[in-house]
């Protein structure tokens, strides 16, 4: 007795079978296509993410976002500084190169330097430099400093590829 | 107490970041700004009693 194949049920959407995010992504490209910036808008707002965060977001027309993260970066910022009296890192290279004056030193540099502006501002004020070491939250307003700068890479990526017309 | 409201704020930011950078709606950034947030507050929590019979 033969065996009849069966027939296989296929979908005929092509999106049945593809994971929600995809599908969302997909959509989004299907009915609202993201137009690119130019590439002037695009280095704007990526510097203007840079000197504060949240202003590239505000360029582009993201009002909830850039408030949103205006308020959390800048407010991790402030709170670091002047509640939790951490400090920032200048880059000390008086001494030889070495492992640890990267790790202690120009590392935290580098991660202080991703809020570029309030950075800037700092240092020509010369505000939030000196360390306070016997204040119970010290360590903690100085991971508060070093994770501002980093998320604010993060966000100045967040607008490139918004900008780029990657993302809504 | 300082050390509390210093690590639910952290999470709180770090969150409202995460959120924003990682997902489009808002309704899935919402959802996952509150898994990161308990994440975090989660996972400092535990580390705090771990670290506790060594303080």
């Amino acid at each position: 007795m033969e065996h009849e194949a069966q027939p296989v049920e296929t979908s005929e959407h092509p999106m049945e079978h593809s994971l929600p995010e995809v599908r969302s992504r997909e959509t989004l490209s299907a009915t609202s296509p993201l137009a690119p910036s130019s590439t002037l808008t695009l280095v704007l707002a990526c510097l203007a993410t840079f000197l504060f965060p949240g202003l590239g977001h505000l360029i582009l027309r993201r009002w909830g976002r850039g408030a949103l993260l205006a308020l959390s970066i800048g407010g991790m910022f402030l709170l670091g500084m002047f509640w939790l009296d951490g400090h920032l890192y200048r880059p000390d290279l008086s001494g030889p190169l070495s492992l640890f004056t990267v790790l202690t030193h120009i590392a935290p540099f580098l991660a202080n330097v991703g809020v570029g502006g309030l950075y800037g501002l700092c240092y020509l004020l010369d505000v939030g430099f000196q360390a306070h070491p016997a204040a119970p939250t010290y360590e903690i307003g100085n991971t508060f400093l070093l994770v501002a700068g980093l998320l604010n890479y993060l966000v100045i990526l967040d607008v490139s590829d918004i900008a780029r017309g990657r993302k809504r | 107490m300082k050390h509390l409201v210093a690590m639910v704020l952290f999470a709180l930011f770090v969150a409202v970041v995460f959120a924003i950078v990682s997902k489009e709606s808002p309704r899935d950034q919402f959802t996952y700004g509150v898994k990161v947030f308990f994440a975090f507050l989660g996972v400092g929590l535990a580390l705090a009693w771990i670290m506790y019979p060594f303080s």
